[in-house]
């Protein structure tokens, strides 16, 4: 069986571990729980045949408080940028933690996701930031762990662009 | 953002205000556990004595596992026992890694509860089922006491567990008392995964220090979160990897911390969207009120005009009757004093939208006196106020004419709308060792110390009546202000309750 490690990074409540939860265990919790220190899940998916146990690494948001080290990131086969459609700051947190992580391990897949869909009517990401990511050739994709939308579809995706 | 402030303060106060400091000690170390401090009665709990400088893993073996801090986090050891003592330990840990140590002595509340938990223990024991494995003895005591389990690394690179294993152990990963390789321990806490490459470096140096890792967490059971600690050190030219489980209640103090100052982040960042969503809506209200008093201006001006029209054809005012001529006289009043209301709440619009360019000219202030006071006449001769303007005929300035104009307007009909009949108003300019002021001042009926404080607040004022009824729109000073802060000059008011009042203009470059 193959096992890949997949690190959730971004800045503070943006939802990753909301992500994580959505996906291994279909539950969401409007309740915040800051994380402290590094969880990892499992979760065995099947994707064109192949059995993938996926090693998700749910790391500690970025901020002053606590800093994402390098050597959580080593060895991933993947990684998700996660901001926050409501937090415009979270795209400037996010975009360094990338560079940190090309920096560290250089290029591996990874996918750029806004969560939080279902406010999208207060969002502070516009259309045009969006684009812009884009236009930078960056794979971006809109999620919601409250509704679960496009959230297995993420996982599936970038698994898929892992194992090519 | 919230103000750390400094947990050495906190802990000082906290143990100095405490009854019982005789049966407790503080002792402050540096991250590597080296004493800088002592306060309290070290002799209760070290016969020995403890001094500043040496290392307190010394006088007190059990805290090895603790040194050197790897991370911060409150822990909280509730009963030790030191022979004949039973001592709870809590230890700080500060910003910069040094750590302050509560010893406190319980000896008799833990004589009070003991049987009750040996009888308990004894109960436990007897339904668990043990797992044994070979019992090799572990070289620093029982800190399985303390939730720590101890691997010896071998010289073929396996892994041994030592001594007794701790209670969640047993309880959550049994099989990890049987791990003989690293990577078999990577398949029970993958996090040793990021850990173990620095160990790896940190044994090879043969320090006899102890080296940690950062934080993880272990969901075993259903959203019951477990943290844990790994750390590694040397012993005897041996390897050794101890993992700890960290004690929920001394976590959710770190953990609380954090997650505060994240909760206040967020908060802040809602509040900082509500304003700048409150000063769009601030904005359009003023654009509002500026297009409509713009859009008023005209249509008002050609009725007061018509008014006006209508007064001066001789033909018409003698048919009418004296009533009617009173009507349409005092309709004329109210238009104007309304065309009058409604500049000032144009010219508020745009000062208040910044939509304003300052348009400054060089001109004596005497000129822009003289342009006022005979605007004033009128008003002044009604009311048989005395005006005094007491001006340098060469005293020039630089400003927005009809702007500072408007401002002198405002000032000087404010001082007629509430100075008496017979009373007096003055108007002074003057020039002293580079310092220039403009002086109005009256002798109304001034305003209380609460009126004078809100006058210049940014808030329209409600208007108030004048001593003859006069009406006004409330906005007069507030349009002063914002024109004086325009031009960078400032305006402060003095007055007394049935005195009077002063406005000071300091004209500053
Ligand atoms: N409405 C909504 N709230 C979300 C979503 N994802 C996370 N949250 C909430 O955002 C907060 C932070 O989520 P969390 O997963 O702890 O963020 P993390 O710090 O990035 O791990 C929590 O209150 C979640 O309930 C989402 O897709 N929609
Ligand atoms: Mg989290």
């Amino acid at each position: 069986m193959i096992k890949k490690k997949i690190c959730m990074l971004g800045s503070f409540a943006v939802g990753k571990t909301s992500l994580v939860q959505q996906f291994v265990n279909s539950i969401f919790s409007e309740k915040y729980h800051t994380t402290i220190g590094v969880k990892i899940d499992q979760k065995n998916v099947l994707i064109d045949g192949n059995e993938v146990t996926l090693m998700l690494w749910d790391i500690h948001g970025e901020d002053e408080f606590q800093k994402v080290k390098p050597a959580y990131i080593m060895g991933s086969a993947g990684y998700f940028i996660v901001m926050d459609g409501t937090r415009r700051n979270s795209i400037e947190t996010g975009l360094e933690l990338q560079k940190m992580v090309e920096k560290t391990i250089g290029r591996v897949p990874f996918i750029i996701l806004i969560n939080k869909a279902d406010l999208q009517d207060s969002w502070e990401i516009s259309n045009e930031d969006i684009q812009q990511l884009k236009s930078m050739g960056k794979e971006v994709m809109l999620t919601s762990a409250k509704t679960g939308d496009a959230v297995e579809d993420a996982f599936i995706k970038l698994t898929r662009l892992m194992l090519k | 953002m919230i103000s750390e402030s400094k947990p050495k303060n906190i802990v000082e106060l906290l143990f100095l205000q405490r009854a019982g400091a005789n049966k407790e000690l503080l002792v402050k170390t540096n991250a590597k556990g080296k004493i800088t401090e002592i306060l309290g009665n070290y002799l209760l709990f070290s016969p020995e004595g403890l001094k500043p400088g040496i290392p307190i893993t010394e006088a007190f073996p059990f805290l090895s596992p603790f040194f050197p801090v790897a991370h911060r986090e409150v822990v909280n050891l509730p009963a030790v026992n030191l022979g004949k003592l039973y001592v709870s330990v809590q230890m700080f840990y500060e910003e910069n890694r040094d750590v302050w140590i509560l010893f406190s002595d319980v000896t008799r509340e833990v004589n009070e509860v003991k049987d009750f938990i040996q009888q308990n223990n004894d109960l436990a024991l007897k339904q668990k089922t043990v797992i044994k494995h070979p019992p090799l003895d572990n070289p620093f005591g029982n800190l399985h006491l303390f939730g720590v389990v101890t691997f010896l690394k071998t010289n073929n690179n396996n892994l041994v567990c030592l001594g007794e294993t701790p209670s969640w152990l047993m309880e959550y990963f049994p099989q990890l008392a049987l791990a003989k390789s690293e990577t078999e321990l990577f398949e029970i806490f993958p996090y040793l995964e990021v850990f173990l490459p620095a160990a790896g470096s940190f044994w090879e140096t043969g320090k006899e220090e102890m080296f940690g890792s950062d934080m993880w967490i272990e969901t075993p059971v259903d959203n019951n979160e477990l943290f844990f600690r790994a750390f590694v050190t040397n012993k005897n030219g041996n390897h050794y990897l101890m993992v700890r489980l960290l004690d929920k209640g001394d976590i959710s103090v770190n953990q609380q911390t954090v997650q505060k100052a994240r909760d206040q982040q967020l908060l802040y960042e809602k509040l900082e969207k509500a304003e700048k969503e409150l000063k769009k809506l601030l904005n359009y209200k003023d654009k509002f009120v500026s297009i409509v008093s713009h859009d008023l201006r005209s249509p008002m001006a050609s009725v007061v005009s018509i008014a006006e029209l209508l007064l001066t054809d001789k033909q018409l005012v003698s048919t009418m009757s004296e009533f009617n001529l009173d009507m349409l006289r005092s309709m004329k009043e109210e238009l104007l004093r309304l065309l009058e209301y409604n500049n000032r709440l144009y010219h508020w619009a745009n000062l208040e939208l910044g939509n304003f360019k300052l348009d400054r000219e060089k001109t004596t202030i005497r000129k822009l006196i003289d342009s006022v006071s005979q605007t004033a006449k009128p008003k002044i001769e009604a009311k048989n106020i005395r005006f005094l303007s007491l001006v340098p005929e060469d005293f020039e300035i630089e400003v927005d004419v009809s702007l500072f104009t408007q401002a002198l307007n405002n000032l000087i009909g404010n001082a007629i709308k509430f100075t008496p009949e017979t009373g007096q108003i003055e108007i002074k300019a003057k020039q002293e060792n580079g310092k220039a002021q403009v002086v109005v001042s009256d002798t109304g009926v001034g305003m209380p110390p609460k009126v004078q404080q809100s006058v210049f607040s940014g808030v329209p004022n409600e208007s108030t009546l004048g001593t003859s009824g006069e009406k006004g729109s409330g906005l007069g000073l507030d349009i002063v202000k914002k024109i004086m802060d325009a031009h960078g000059f400032n305006i402060a008011v003095q007055s007394e309750v049935g005195k009077g009042t002063m406005f000071i203009i300091n004209l500053i470059n």
